[in-house]
């Protein structure tokens, strides 16, 4: 497939009707692709440009801006970890780093789980919370962290 | 009235056109305010924080590129809280910038250095460590950046967008991690780049060119026109003249020609005059050798060859990249005073005269085209069409020929071809600032001649419009003459040369 899906095209195309100049429309044409294909690729922003007339430095200016797109191929789980201030307040900084060394624990390109820290997840009281997919954790500690995680098996 | 605004800048009353910013009125009125990211030649853009002024009345100080002179305004760029918010704008670009400034190019026409000496003159109260980026990128046949030293103005990212509009860079990721850049591992491959160099307040971009060659307190600067195509865009040549070498071209503004931009063959059209390239002194064939001869010598006989072959017999070939003024004093004496009649226009066969690029770059690649036809139709007393008569000349077989070779080697490509079919000539006297000249067969002498830089006069452009060359280096090669400077010599009683 050289180009997207027909369905996808559609949406698009309304997108980038809605503003003042196409170029505006490059955010959320961007999550529309994101939930379509999980990630965004390269190919989708050259497809952009060809297809659709915006420019590829744009795109990509956007794209690595916001922190929340995905460039690269997504692992089978995503942890997302609240560093904002009341999880860090309670260790935040510390499970992530056991996290980390979790995650590192794997054989080269065997590890199913991306980190990314994330602003907060509106559950203070549970702090530290993350998000594992959908699934919330509250209270992680040092203590449970690797138990939760090796929960998860691909 | 209604045109215009009158607001207080400082202590001086200032009037400029409704519409103008702080920073034009300032600008016109050489008023300093510091600034990194606003360009007279690109969009406003605001990021720099720089141009702080402080406008009575106002909550905080504005910046001077974004705020529209308003009719009353009160402006000052002098107050303790505008030199405050520079010390404080200043420590914050230099957080990340590596300091290279030792190894750095753009070191002596820095912005960070100008406005460290003037504003700031402090020591860094950063203690972590400085977020290290991609050094020494590829950007292009003539471009190297260094992600490091750049401070994230956007003005190349707007030439970009909005001179070339070709949107090849772009500021990926954000923060302390933000970069310039193309998108992937493209280049940038258009006819402007050294534009970018020019433009960056900073080192970031630096010429492939001109990196490391030389510092830049030691060059000297002179005014002069572009002779790389007929637009006639208003230069500078950079050089030292302590080692008679020239080091690189920059464009000079002129709003009604080139703006503040040109193209990036014009950068090239001084590799001809250095050393390496040069014809040092006159040449001759003496008894089948080639021999270096003073150039009263070749002259001399050149002089003594249309004497004993006749004015009728005598031809002028003419290239079109010499001013005016050589080619009244060379008309002048040869067809005026000699009464030459056949001359020729010697140009390029394969040249799209009237190709233009959009920006600045035309297809005639000959700075003086215009000014050319002008003293030709003048003193043939009829109009005269650029052609390329070359053939009609070679076919006429005079028995001496005089010709004034094209400059730029770069855009006369065919200069060594047509030298070729001189070859039967008998008398064949070439006037070229060119070394390469030398190497024709069938020439009899060659007189070096000084390149555009090296001589004032004005050339015509396209539109006929006079583009004066300002300033004039000292020759390269010692005894090189202009045009005007050989026939003034060509004009002097006899000297008693033997041979």
């Amino acid at each position: 497939m050289d180009t997207f899906a027909p369905d996808l095209q559609e949406k698009i195309q309304s997108e980038l009707t809605r503003y003042e100049t196409p170029r505006s429309a490059i955010l959320p044409v961007l999550h529309l692709i994101q939930d379509y294909y999980e990630w965004i690729q390269p190919d989708h922003v050259a497809w952009l440009e060809r297809d659709f007339g915006l420019s590829r430095v744009h795109v990509q200016e956007v794209a690595t801006f916001y922190s929340m797109y995905r460039l690269e191929p997504c692992k089978p789980f995503r942890i997302l970890f609240c560093d904002n201030l009341v999880c860090a307040m309670m260790g935040a900084e510390k499970v992530m780093d056991k996290i980390r060394d979790h995650i590192g624990s794997f054989p080269e390109g065997k590890c199913p789980f991306s980190l990314q820290g994330v602003p907060c997840l509106g559950v203070c009281d549970g702090a530290p919370a993350m998000l594992v997919n959908k699934d919330r954790h509250l209270k992680v500690n040092r203590d449970n962290v690797d138990a939760i995680l090796a929960s998860y098996k691909v | 009235m209604a045109d215009t605004v009158t607001f207080r800048l400082n202590d001086k009353n200032v009037t400029v056109p409704k519409g103008w910013t702080v920073m034009q009125a300032a600008k016109q009125e050489k008023v300093d305010i510091p600034h990194f990211c606003w360009h007279p030649g690109l969009s406003v853009a605001g990021v720099c924080r720089f141009c702080m002024v402080h406008v009575q009345g106002a909550r905080k100080l504005e910046i001077a590129c974004n705020l529209q002179a308003t009719e009353g305004m009160v402006v000052r760029t002098d107050t303790p809280e505008v030199k405050e918010a520079h010390k404080w704008g200043l420590e914050f670009h230099l957080i990340n910038h590596p300091l290279d400034c030792p190894v750095c190019d753009q070191a002596g026409e820095c912005g960070l250095q100008d406005f460290y000496m003037e504003v700031g003159k402090y020591p860094s109260q950063m203690t972590r460590p400085k977020v290290l980026k991609p050094k020494a990128v590829d950007l292009g046949p003539r471009l190297i950046l260094d992600t490091e030293r750049c401070i994230l103005c956007s003005r190349c990212v707007r030439f970009e967008e909005e001179v070339t509009k070709t949107n090849a860079l772009g500021i990926f990721d954000r923060g302390d991690r933000a970069i310039i850049g193309t998108y992937g591992e493209e280049k940038i491959a258009h006819n402007y780049q050294e534009n970018l160099v020019d433009i960056c307040p900073v080192g970031a971009f630096t010429s492939k060119k001109f990196r490391f060659k030389q510092r830049v307190w030691f060059l000297q600067e002179k005014s002069t026109i572009c002779p790389g195509c007929s637009t006639g865009c208003k230069i500078q040549v950079h050089a030292r003249t302590d080692r008679r070498t020239y080091y690189r071209v920059k464009p000079q503004t002129d709003e009604a020609v080139n703006g503040f931009w040109m193209c990036d063959k014009g950068r090239d059209t001084i590799t001809h005059l250095n050393r390496e390239s040069r014809l040092p002194q006159a040449q001759m064939m003496i008894e089948g050798k080639k021999q270096t001869v003073p150039v009263p010598q070749a002259l001399n006989s050149l002089q003594r060859a249309i004497a004993a072959a006749g004015a009728q017999h005598t031809a002028l070939l003419v290239s079109a990249h010499y001013t005016v003024e050589e080619y009244q004093a060379f008309f002048d004496y040869f067809c005026t005073q000699l009464g030459v009649k056949t001359i020729y226009q010697w140009r390029g066969d394969k040249e799209d005269r009237d190709a233009f690029d959009g920006i600045l770059w035309r297809g005639d690649e000959n700075p003086n085209t215009a000014g050319l036809l002008a003293s030709l139709s003048q003193i043939q007393g009829r109009k005269v069409e650029a052609r390329n008569e070359l053939v009609a000349c070679v076919a006429q077989d005079p028995k001496v020929l005089i010709a004034l070779c094209p400059e730029v080697p770069f855009t006369s490509t065919w200069f060594q071809g047509d030298l070729a079919k001189l070859e039967g000539i008998s008398h064949v006297s070439l006037w070229t600032c060119r070394y390469e000249a030398t190497e024709a067969a069938g020439i009899t002498s060659w007189i070096p001649m000084k390149g555009f830089a090296e001589k004032t006069g004005h050339f015509l452009n396209y539109q006929g419009a006079k583009r004066e060359l300002e300033e004039a280096f000292p020759s390269a090669a010692a005894s090189a003459l202009s045009v005007v400077e050989a026939v003034q010599q060509l004009a002097l009683p006899q000297p008693s040369v033997t041979l």
